[in-house]
């Protein structure tokens, strides 16, 4: 404008073209400002109405010109502007819808929505509110703010940047490194907020259902339209937009401006909806994106299952296709075993008055029997096993055993104890299976304490459904590696043993529908715990097929 | 002492059923295979038959086993065999026993014995 003054002297455009200048340039808008009254223009005019009338004629139309030209002027520089806040409220738009895009965090997506509207380099309110719709407490619940609650409190904050109030960035680096980005006392009492659905009145149920816009007018009481905001939100003027997408109905978004107390604008309010569409696409996609992560979850889960299912499948047709090699193997050694035993035994009989012949034919029946034994394991253990259910006294067999055992039982210093919990003790079993099943336990204890001698507890009671028998060893106990493969096909930690022992007795067990326990303790002893289902009387003799059910 | 057919074919052991069994005073007859254990069988009718179940170059023991009972049910049969599977086919069922086959020939004397003085047949 210092230019106006002395418009002789700076290029005015009539002093150049009076001066029959040429390139004389129109196009910045400033030369207008200071013609409007120029001496020279006044002149230029008088001069043209000393002539002729058309001279006059154009002296009014370029009169009438700068002002059309002067008042477009104005015009246009209030659309620049009202443009360039425009391109701002884009801009930041675009910046949030950005960040907004690509989180997967509900409380990080309500952040950014919160400070995009209220960001001091757009539109700026004070402060704004989200509440979303809870269907399991079915009521519309505030669920963050952000903003000041008193006055006060804003002016403190404001202090603390640059530009006044934080800019979107300096929030944004807020969310974004903090670990509690919720923390302002007004988001807390937003927090509180409870609106039920059937409160069909209040007002922000209405924004919810209708999907309107509402702007609180003058003279229009909070405390009427929605008492839970009585404090929350300004009763000079507040705004609330609905958060919807055209499949789900989010909840609403409120904004005013208590501090500044700037009027709502028309403007503002678009600006406000506009976000409030993106905040609903971006929770939209929150909800998709843990849907999705749920389902990611549950499919990996599904997977290792399968993998495992898979690797124990694979696991048991090893097992079942080493079983059948096994069994073919072993039946084409046990016949010609067979054989051998058989003559040797002849020959023991023929010949086994001397004493030399006997020594060794001896070693030889003893060595077959034992591969004899070893091979009926196999065979038995790769063979289905059909059970022959009766009723049997579970402590008969378990005497009879010992009876047969007695003597090496003596040999090995082991005592033994029995604690039956009645005198007779009916199980509906197998009665040969189990009997296989203890001997082969009470042949482990035994070899548990072969050294050093101890005691033999077997032991019966009930628990729940399951009638229970324990044979219990102070013996070595079980190392620990040895631990995990007990029940192991083959796996054997004697010299002797074929490794089927328990791994058949398991079995045994596991087709009656039952299940085999063991504990132990270095040098302490083992204890085996068999649980038997169907825990029957003898006068109430249970049907197979109860057992069957009780099995699967 | 009954007169026993025996068919196995394990050949030594054959040998020495027949010669263990001969000892303890019956009349044994034995044979490699059933065809032509089934072709003595009228002939010689034994009150006891021993079968071996697995029979190479030859009808399995279970064959054997209805072939016997069908011409004459009061023959008591003895299946023998390394595989105590055998017992849940239904077919041994109509065998007087089974025993499991071992060095130790007690058992099946025992059975043979027992099965042989209770014999109609005899």
């Amino acid at each position: 404008m210092a230019n106006a003054e002395t418009k002789n002297s700076c290029g005015c455009w009539i002093t150049d073209l009076l001066a029959g200048k040429e390139d004389v340039d129109l196009s910045t808008g400033k030369i207008f400002d200071y013609c409007k009254g120029c001496p020279d223009l006044e002149k230029l005019k008088e001069r043209a109405s000393g002539r002729r009338t058309a001279d006059t004629t154009i002296a009014i139309l370029i009169d009438k010109l700068f002002e059309r030209i002067h008042s477009c002027r104005i015009q246009l520089v209030d659309t620049a502007s009202s443009l360039r806040k425009k391109l701002e409220e884009l801009s930041l738009l675009n910046k949030v819808t950005d960040h907004l895009l690509k989180t997967d965090n509900l409380e990080r997506a309500l952040a950014l929505v919160l400070t995009g509207v209220t960001a001091g380099d757009a539109f700026g309110f004070n402060r704004a509110a989200i509440f979303l719709c809870d269907l399991r407490s079915n009521s519309l619940r505030g669920i963050a703010g952000i903003g000041c609650a008193t006055i006060d409190e804003a002016r403190k904050l404001w202090m603390q940047f640059d530009s006044g109030r934080p800019t979107f960035d300096e929030a944004l680096e807020r969310i974004y490194n903090s670990d509690e980005i919720f923390t302002d006392t007004f988001h807390h009492q937003v927090w509180q907020v409870q609106i039920p659905f059937e409160e069909e009145d209040n007002v922000l149920m209405k924004v919810l259902k209708t999907q309107e816009i509402f702007v609180l007018k003058p003279g229009e009481q909070i405390a009427h339209l929605c008492p839970q905001l009585d404090n929350l939100a300004d009763p000079a003027g507040f705004v609330a937009v609905p958060i919807a997408t055209d499949n789900l109905d989010f909840g609403v978004l409120i904004a005013d401006n208590f501090v500044t107390n700037k009027p709502v604008s028309e403007d503002d309010i678009l600006s406000l909806k506009t976000f409030a569409n993106t905040a609903a696409t971006a929770f939209e996609n929150v909800g998709l994106h843990n849907q999705l992560r749920a389902k990611l979850e549950e499919l990996k889960h599904t997977h290792d299952l399968l993998r495992e299912n898979q690797s124990y499948l694979v696991q048991h047709e090893r097992l079942a296709d080493i079983g059948k090699l096994a069994t073919t193997v072993t039946h084409e050694i046990k016949t010609p075993l067979i054989t051998i035993g058989a003559y040797t035994r002849r020959l023991l009989n023929t010949f086994g008055t001397e004493k030399f012949n006997k020594e060794h034919l001896e070693v030889i029946l003893h060595e077959v029997d034992r591969l004899e034994k070893i091979s009926s394991e196999i065979l038995d253990y790769s063979k289905e096993i059909r059970l022959e259910i009766t009723s049997c006294d579970l402590c008969g067999i378990i005497k009879e055993i010992l009876k047969i055992l007695g003597e090496k039982l003596e040999d090995y210093k082991i005592g033994v104890k029995t604690k039956f919990h009645d005198r007779q003790v009916i199980i509906r079993a197998d009665a040969n299976r189990i009997r296989q099943v203890i001997y082969n336990l009470i042949q482990n204890a035994m070899d548990a304490m072969m050294l050093k001698g101890g005691t033999l507890t077997i032991s019966t009671h009930t628990e729940q459904n399951y009638t229970v028998f324990e044979i219990e060893d102070t013996g070595e106990g079980i190392k620990q590696e040895a631990q995990e493969k007990l029940f192991t096909p083959f796996y054997s930690t004697k010299a002797k043993g074929s490794g089927l022992g328990l791994s058949v007795s398991k079995k045994i067990i596991d087709d009656h529908g039952g299940y085999i326990k063991a504990e132990t303790e270095r040098g302490k002893g083992s204890k085996f715990s068999v649980y038997l289902p169907g825990l029957k009387s003898e006068n109430q003799p249970s049907e197979p097929k109860v057992m069957r059910s009780q099995n699967e | 002492m009954s007169r026993i057919l025996i068919v196995e074919d394990e050949p030594h052991l054959l040998e020495l059923y027949i010669d263990e069994l001969k000892e303890e005073g019956h009349e044994v007859e034995g044979y490699a295979n059933g065809e032509e254990g089934l072709k003595r069988l009228d002939e010689f009718a034994p009150e006891v038959v021993v079968l071996d179940i697995k029979l190479e170059n030859s009808a399995g023991g279970l064959e054997i086993l209805k072939e016997v009972k069908s011409r004459n049910k009061n023959t008591r049969v003895i299946l023998n065999s390394a595989y105590s599977t055998y017992k849940n086919d239904f077919t041994t069922w109509i065998a007087d026993a089974y025993i499991v086959k071992s060095s130790d020939l007690v058992e099946l004397k025992t059975k043979i014995k027992e099965l042989g003085d209770s014999s109609p047949l005899m």
